[in-house]
């Protein structure tokens, strides 16, 4: 097997006294598509933004493309290049177009400028931004908002791509639809490396290779769909391991409640 | 004329309007004096300031509306033409011409009658705020050792502004520094400038516009604000002559005071400036409670953004006590403290490059609203 494009060693993060992340291990290869689940407020946000150079783990390393994040100016550079960053929330300039938007992050990223116009035009059309993409971005909807910033991620054209919760914020079915595919076909024909987060199972079963499954701050479960299954003796889908592995109190609760009103 | 003026002068208008303005001025003060039956204290009339104030605008408008580095326009048109240094300037020149001759002439001798000799402060305003925009726009096109000497020698002019011999050797040596300047500028036309001048140029990204997180996880580190020893040092030097320049202004019994207040003051954009770059948008990757409770008082990664400011703060309140001890005029010892305290904070480590991109902190999203210049998504 080839060097992780991203590798996780011992990672711990707190904010105040309360462990977010403990000793997270994680190996990540290149061309794979992970996602990270788990309940609310257990470190799926704060994983991600440990790989994403926003947060510094107060212990262990985060290495990505062999280089070690915030080691020195040049590798952090180097690492800016390779892995893009996008937030759940993240922030777009008011006054500019879609368009002009998307083109300038290209440009960051010394996109060049033929491939970079054709690119943003696809970009625009595949998630219904015409002729939105052509007005101010204030102007947009918070869904046609979450899909430029989702199209920004995407024009740089970085090898990695980490996203938080690419799936919420508004966005539509079609839109849903065409990040599934886009994100599944630079995996398989470019070998990029994307790392998301999603609360939905149903999504995550349908595009993930492999299957982070967090809790308290810990790496509960790593493998594929089908290693999880065997690995937690469940048939089902992704949901039935998540509700026997995160959940088994709900189980009992939805038992108790549904109980109480029969009685 | 109007003809042989209009290569250089304003909008028409503009000058019209205060033309009218000034005479508006001057006919209410003769009006007044007439009135009262004596000559009005020079305290309480406007139409010197007001001319003096006019100056000034003329001043930068000469240097700054006719330098392409301040027109992106005018510069990127220029850019692809076959204009060379040794040609004039299509929108007509920067360094003085005989038409700026004779526009200050014609303001002093309308100065003259009322105000003597004091209509020459009238010719000092032009030259001094004419110098320092032409200063701007040499530092932007990369004469930065000229425009810091001009910076310097402009310091001297305002120095000698009682003194008008002595004023106007160093402005006609400093304006001669300065037109030597501008054709070396010129000559090396078009410039490479930094993102901070260039402003946008068809796809080229406007720093600083792109929001959270690429501005501050940008694989490019756009802001210029990294600054080389040689001119940390001149900075250094600059800062406390234009302190010496200003007190020399202030006489009597208050002058100690004044400079001690302007010293202290000075200290808070100077400490406070390097803290508020380098800490917005960088926050500790532990609370303070957290730091108390888990043993990890110091986190160095973290703090060592504090070890500057700290140093300069102490090198601030002790240097002057020491150099007064020493024999050092008070003034004087301030003066040299506060070239300390800028060196400390200019120089001493670590460099905004290497904080924003190894230090130990945590990048947090910018404040926005949907009113500010970024929409948040979601």
């Amino acid at each position: 097997m080839s060097t992780p494009i991203i590798e996780l060693e011992g990672v711990t993060q707190h904010y105040g006294i309360r462990p977010v992340l403990k000793r997270i291990d994680l190996h990540i290869e290149r061309g794979e598509l992970v996602v990270i689940v788990g309940p609310n407020g257990m470190g799926k946000t704060t994983l991600l933004s440990v790989m994403g150079g926003v947060l510094q783990p107060q212990h262990g390393s985060v290495r990505i493309d062999g280089r070690r994040r915030r080691q020195s100016v040049e590798d952090e550079m180097a690492i800016r290049r390779t892995a893009v960053f996008l937030p759940d929330h993240p922030f777009l300039p008011a006054q500019q177009t879609g368009r002009e938007f998307l083109l300038a992050v290209g440009r960051l990223y010394d996109v060049p400028d033929e491939r970079l116009i054709d690119h943003v035009d696809r970009l625009l059309r595949l998630f219904d931004l015409i002729p939105q993409g052509d007005g101010p971005i204030m102007r947009c909807s918070s869904g046609q908002q979450k899909k430029l910033a989702l199209s920004s991620a995407l024009v740089t054209e970085a090898p990695v791509l980490l996203l938080d919760e690419p799936f919420s914020g508004g966005v539509d079915p079609a839109g849903l639809l065409a990040l599934k595919r886009v994100l599944a076909r630079r995996v398989q024909e470019h070998k990029s490396t994307v790392v998301l987060t999603s609360p939905m199972p149903e999504v995550v079963e349908e595009i993930a290779d492999r299957i982070v499954i967090l809790r308290d701050g810990e790496v509960v479960a790593f493998d594929t769909l089908e290693g999880l299954r065997r690995e937690f003796g469940v048939t089902g889908s992704l949901a039935s391991i998540l509700e026997r592995l995160m959940h088994p109190e709900t189980t009992q609760k939805l038992q108790d409640y549904f109980e109480g009103m029969s009685s | 004329m109007i003809r042989w003026f209009r290569v250089i002068l304003p909008f028409s208008g503009l000058v019209m309007t205060f033309v009218v303005i000034y005479a508006v001025l001057v006919g209410f003060e003769v009006y007044l004096e007439w009135k009262i039956g004596q000559p009005l204290p020079s305290n309480v009339t406007l139409s010197l300031p007001v001319l003096a104030g006019g100056a000034a605008l003329y001043g930068l408008y000469r240097a700054f509306a006719f330098h392409p580095v301040n027109r992106p326009g005018y510069r990127i048109w220029l850019e692809t033409t076959p204009w060379t240094s040794e040609k004039p300037l299509p929108l007509g020149p920067i360094h003085l011409v005989i038409q700026d001759v004779v526009i200050i002439a014609l303001a002093l001798t309308a100065a003259w009658p009322r105000h003597h000799v004091k209509s020459l402060y009238v010719l000092q305003v032009f030259l001094i705020v004419y110098l320092l925009s032409m200063s701007s726009a040499l530092w932007r096109t990369g004469e930065k050792l000229i425009a810091f000497s001009l910076w310097f020698a402009i310091g001297g002019m305002v120095y000698t502004t009682r003194s008008f011999p002595l004023f106007g050797m160093i402005a006609a040596c400093t304006y001669g520094l300065a037109y030597w300047g501008l054709r070396r500028s010129l000559a090396r036309f078009p410039w490479t400038l930094s993102h901070w001048v260039r402003g946008t140029q068809g796809l080229e990204p406007a720093f600083p516009s792109l929001g959270w997180p690429y501005n501050r996880l940008s694989p490019k580190f756009f802001p210029d604000l990294g600054i080389s020893i040689p001119n940390a040092i001149l900075t250094s030097l600059l800062v406390p002559w234009w302190y010496y320049v200003v007190l020399s202004f202030i006489e009597g019994p208050g002058k100690l005071e004044a400079a001690q207040a302007i010293y202290s003051f000075s200290m808070v954009p100077i400490i406070g400036g390097r803290l508020l770059i380098y800490l917005t948008g960088y926050a500790p990757p532990i609370s303070f409670r957290g730091r108390i409770i888990t043993g990890r008082w110091i986190i160095p990664g973290y703090d060592q953004v504090f070890v500057a400011p700290l140093l300069a703060l102490i090198a601030g309140i002790w240097l002057p006590k020491v150099l007064t001890d020493r024999g050092f005029g008070f003034v004087e010892a301030l003066a040299v403290s506060l070239i300390w305290v800028l060196f400390l904070i200019l120089i001493w480590g670590p460099s905004l490059k290497t904080w924003r991109l190894t230090g130990s902190h945590r990048i947090i999203a910018p404040l926005g609203s949907k009113s500010g210049p970024f929409v948040r998504v979601g």
